[in-house]
């Protein structure tokens, strides 16, 4: 079993690290759409950051937002667990520990992007009660949970 | 521990921008503090902030250590820069602010592409998604590629300030054997109408909205005080792929002139910050203020309705700011 470690546990170096590591897994990498050491500042002054350790090494996140406070709306900004690590239930375990916190924090609904053909991970948001919305973007859906 | 701050310091809020940006951070519930390197009693504005601080030119050596004074005095949570020089410092002293107060301007790199026109002009060109005017410095120059007049422009500049034309070859020799000239870019000169376009971009939430106006009329430091909204969405296209290329966070402006005889809208600049007409298309329907700041803080930004295209013309409004009563003084 492993264990889901909050933002406080880390700091903005090891989450730059990772994220620069992961950066090319991404359909479009992380790089060319954004600067990953202002990325990383903002989800941890901000957003809520959980991920979970092998060995001291991060090999899965998840990270969003739960601060639109006027419309009770989380999102769900970031979700990667490293190939090795997969199907091992450590994507599901960020994700619920994600929609806890939302709940907590007084969401009524949480949202995502994802790539259309990433069918792993929407599979995943849907087997958590997530519902597959046109995001009116060409490249993704939109998926949203009422909390 | 979350960042918590409701205070927003505004830098330079004599700018032309600074009315909307007080005023919609203002009506949001944000505490502002404004500065300025002019005196209270010189900006109308100074009187619409919570607190006013007189600070040194960017220019000058010790203006960091005062904002970074003003910053933790005031528990300063968010810092707008409205002028380029002062977000030329800001961005290189990013570390400076990391810990304490999220400082809301484009990554650094995007500062540096956007700040420097023959970066600009090299990674855009190379990019093919807009048309860009051939852009030369003094080591480059090509006499055959460029044809005169030629328009020379500092490469950090700022508002139109130094720009020069040069009507032949020579008189571009007499500009370039000077040192001055190390500090410049020469295009030919394209006699059109200028385009600003204010653009917002939120990468996490792969959300682009522009509005472009036509600049009917322009001051000589380059900002519109009439102007025609319009919507183009082709030229909706051509700005996100640009910001997307060029990694904007949050709210800037894009600068093309339209090629009076082609009609062609080629690329000039982006400039990161608000522009100076930003109100105009708060007037026309979205609050690009607020939603600049919610790019920085992780809050969706609103969606882009529609809007009418629209003729909008500013004018201006005298305050008096302070009364000196000299005669009565005199008199005692």
């Amino acid at each position: 079993m492993y264990q889901v470690l909050d933002k406080n546990k880390t700091k903005p170096d090891e989450i730059i690290a990772f994220l620069n590591s992961i950066n090319d897994d991404f359909p479009v990498p992380l790089n060319r759409v954004t600067d990953i050491i202002d990325y990383a500042n903002k989800l941890l002054k901000f957003g809520d950051l959980f991920f979970i350790k092998n060995d001291s090494h991060i090999i899965g996140i998840i990270g969003g937002y739960n601060n639109d406070v006027e419309n009770r709306i989380g999102y769900i900004s970031i979700l990667f667990v490293l190939s090795n690590y997969r199907g091992k239930g450590i994507g599901t375990t960020l994700l619920e520990t994600f929609i806890e916190t939302s709940i907590k924090q007084g969401m009524n609904l949480i949202h995502v992007n994802t790539n259309r053909k990433n069918e792993e991970a929407i599979r995943l948001y849907k087997g958590k009660g997530f519902v597959l919305r046109e995001s009116g973007n060409v490249s993704e859906y939109t998926l949203i949970r009422q909390l | 521990m979350k960042h918590k701050s409701k205070i927003v310091l505004v830098t330079a809020i004599g700018s032309l921008s600074g009315d909307i940006v007080i005023k919609n951070l203002i009506n949001c519930g944000y505490k502002v503090i404004g500065c300025d390197t002019h005196p209270k009693s010189w900006i109308a504005d100074a009187y619409n902030v919570n607190k006013f601080y007189q600070v040194p030119s960017s220019y000058e050596k010790n203006y960091l250590e005062v904002i970074i004074d003003i910053v933790q005095k005031e528990n300063v949570g968010y810092i707008i820069p409205l002028t380029d020089p002062e977000i030329d410092v800001l961005n290189m002293n990013r570390t400076c602010f990391n810990e304490h107060v999220c400082l809301c301007i484009s990554g650094e790199n995007t500062i540096e592409l956007c700040r420097n026109k023959l970066k600009s002009y090299n990674y855009l060109s190379s990019q093919n998604i807009c048309s860009t005017i051939i852009t030369f410095n003094k080591s480059s120059i090509n006499f055959d590629e460029i044809s005169f007049p030629v328009i020379g422009k500092p490469i950090r500049g700022r508002s139109s300030e130094g720009i020069m034309i040069f009507g032949s070859k020579e008189l571009l020799y007499e500009f370039l054997i000077t040192e001055k000239a190390d500090n410049f870019v020469f295009q030919p000169f394209i006699d059109g109408k200028i385009i600003t376009v204010d653009i917002i971009r939120d990468a996490e939430y792969n959300k682009c909205y522009t509005i472009p106006r036509r600049e009917l009329i322009r001051t000589k430091n380059g900002a519109g005080t009439s102007v025609y909204v319009f919507y183009d969405k082709s030229f909706d296209t051509v700005c996100v792929k640009i910001a997307d290329a060029l990694k904007v966070d949050g709210c800037v402006n894009f600068e093309f002139i339209e090629d009076n005889k082609t009609g062609e809208r080629f690329f000039m600049e982006c400039n990161p910050r608000f522009s100076a007409g930003v109100k105009f298309s708060c007037l026309a329907g979205y609050d690009f203020i607020i939603n600049h700041l919610n790019c920085f803080i992780g809050k969706q930004i609103d969606e882009l309705g529609t809007y009418d295209n629209m003729y909008i013309a500013r004018k201006y409004e005298e305050h008096i700011t302070e009364k000196q009563n000299i005669r009565s003084n005199n008199q005692l």
